[in-house]
Order: C-alpha cells, then structure tokens, then sequence
C-alpha cells in the first residue's frame, strides 16, 4: 500500500493512540505535573467528571509555569487551553495531521464514539506508525524479475 | 556505500561500517518501485530542509536556556558548540528536572540538567531511518551531522512538513 493511501485510510485506531494521562480540573498544578512525568507524557488532558474541558502541554509548562515562576498550589484549570481541538478514533489519520500541521499542534486528545476522552495522538505516534511500517514496505515488494535467471541452474 | 551514522564510504555490500562498526544490512533491502514510496524512505534527510540549531556553551544557566526556549519559539537548544555538540536540552528535561525547584536552579549551569551526549545523525541518511531512531528513542529533535560536524537540527514537526509537501491534497500547507 501506498504511503498516500495509508493516510488517507487508515484511521485514528489503526495507526493507535497513547493511554490518556488526565487528571480533574480542580486539582492543582503540582498533582499535574506529577501526573504528567509519571505517565512519560508531553500532554495532559484536563477533565471536568467524565467531560474533556481543556489541554495542558510541556510547553504551556514552560510558557506559562516556569518563565512566569507562577505557584504551583493553583489548580490546572487556570492554565490549561479550554475547548482544544481534538481527533476522533474513527477520522482518518490524514485529517488529524492536517488539523495539528494548521495549528502547529503536537498533541491531540482523541475522542470514541461517544464523545469520551480515550487518549492522546502526536506526531511522534504517527512517525512511529510510519517507521513501523516501512520494513513491511520494503520486504512485501515483489521480486526484481530482471535480477532471475532466465533458464533453470544447471539445466 | 555511504554509512549513514559516520558518512564512511564504504565497500557496496558491507554488513558493517569499516569505520564505527554500524550495521550497514538495512541498506542492502530491496528498494521500492514506486516513486511515492520511495519518497519518504529513500530521500536523505537533507529533503527535511533541517533548520539551524540554536547552540549554547554548557556554562549558560538554566534561567537563560528557558528564556531562549520560550522567546524563539523553540523546543530544545543543543549545548556545546558546532563541532563538539554535548548535550540537549528540551521542554521535556524541564518538566522532568526543574518543576519545584526552578528558582533556587535558575542560576546553576544547564550542563547539569541536559541529557548528554545524544544520538545523532549523518544528512545523508534516508528519512526512514531518522523515524526509526526518533520512535525507538521517543525522542523529538535529533541534531544533523555532516562530515562529523553539525549542520542542523530535525524534529517531528519537519517530518509533517515534509508529508505536507510530498501530499499537498491530503495535508494542506502552511498558508
């Protein structure tokens, strides 16, 4: 398959997504951050009950934390993005990568079917899918007839 | 056959590179008959147009190298110089290494808190094998050699330009 069929096929749960590291909005920015190094993730996704309300990255931690040296007592929601842009598990891949590639996002929450905060996607996942992909590439291409023999060895 | 870790020109058919020892027998895979396919897996690296780094000695502070990241919009600096790079430091090691404590160590050497020595690349070498380090690393920036000296820094962001380039109808550019 085609690199260009791939993306424009293949959709958010084919290419698979990372484990949402979310934490609720009233909890303060050091819990966040804890949560953030524990789950190894660039990108935490804020909830209010069960509903997704805002974004918080590693550079909105140095944007918005550590320049400032604001206090880290004060809860998550005061710094987070609200209402970010999102993926659905069943988009196709190549509409997320046009929405982060217009919005210079690296990080996306993905959404199920029913409008549930299930994960995250970044660009580094959808390069990992691609390096994933591309020994199969190489080793399903069909042999070069040229490089064969004409007539049988020895005969 | 150039190796693509050391740029060493190798015999054609070597399994290790003459020079540092790198497994050389990937580059002996059969090559796609497509041009689409081989767009991305086949074109150096040099395709990713790889931007400058911004370089600071390893006796910055700490407090400077975050200013620097914040004001040039950028998410890692490389710490040494052009030709003996030591060390990086990204948006990441400062989640990991400064939260709390960043006003009593704004002030200390940001060589104590870049990640050393990190793995770098040849321009020569195809795209795919720059995925390949950056997935199994998880890493987000890796610095470009050529000759053994630094030319440039890539980051997951050059790789969704370049698929916006190779495929303008799927990823539509950059108005």
């Amino acid at each position: 398959m085609k690199l260009h069929a791939i993306l424009k096929n293949e959709t958010v749960a084919d290419v698979g997504y990372f484990k949402p590291v979310k934490v609720q909005e009233g909890k303060n920015m050091r819990a966040a951050v804890k949560r953030m190094r524990k789950g190894k993730s660039g990108c935490l996704l804020i909830l209010k009950g069960r509903k997704l309300t805002g974004i918080f990255t590693e550079r909105d931690f140095l944007t918005r934390i550590l320049l400032t040296e604001e206090d880290l007592d004060l809860p998550v929601a005061n710094f987070m993005t609200p209402n970010p842009t999102v993926a659905r598990i069943d988009e196709p891949i190549y509409r997320v990568l046009a929405r982060m590639y217009a919005g210079g996002m690296r990080h996306l929450p993905v959404l199920g079917k029913r409008g549930r905060p299930i994960g995250t996607i970044s660009v580094g996942q959808v390069a990992y899918f691609l390096a994933d992909l591309h020994p199969t590439m190489v080793y399903n291409l069909p042999p070069d007839h040229a490089r064969y023999p004409s007539a049988r060895e020895g005969g | 056959m150039n190796c693509p870790f050391c740029n060493y020109d190798n015999m054609s058919g070597a399994a290790t590179c003459d020079d540092c020892s790198m497994d050389l027998t990937d580059l002996d895979l059969p090559r796609p008959s497509s041009a689409i396919e081989a767009s991305i897996m086949e074109s150096s690296l040099a395709a990713l147009h790889p931007k400058s780094p911004v370089i600071v000695p390893p006796e910055a502070t700490v407090a400077e190298v975050i200013r620097i990241l914040c004001e040039q919009h950028i998410g890692c600096v490389l710490v040494g110089s052009k030709d003996k790079v030591v060390g990086i430091f990204s948006e990441r090691d400062a989640l990991n290494r400064l939260t709390d404590r960043y006003s009593e160590r704004a002030s200390l050497p940001i060589s104590q808190f870049m990640t050393a020595h990190p793995e770098q690349l040849d321009l020569g070498a195809p795209i795919a094998f720059a995925l390949d380090r950056m997935s199994i690393g998880s890493f987000r920036h890796l610095p470009i050699t050529r000759y053994g000296r630094l030319e440039g820094i890539i980051s997951t962001r050059d790789i969704l330009r370049f698929l916006s380039e190779s495929y303008p109808d799927l990823i539509p550019p950059k108005s």
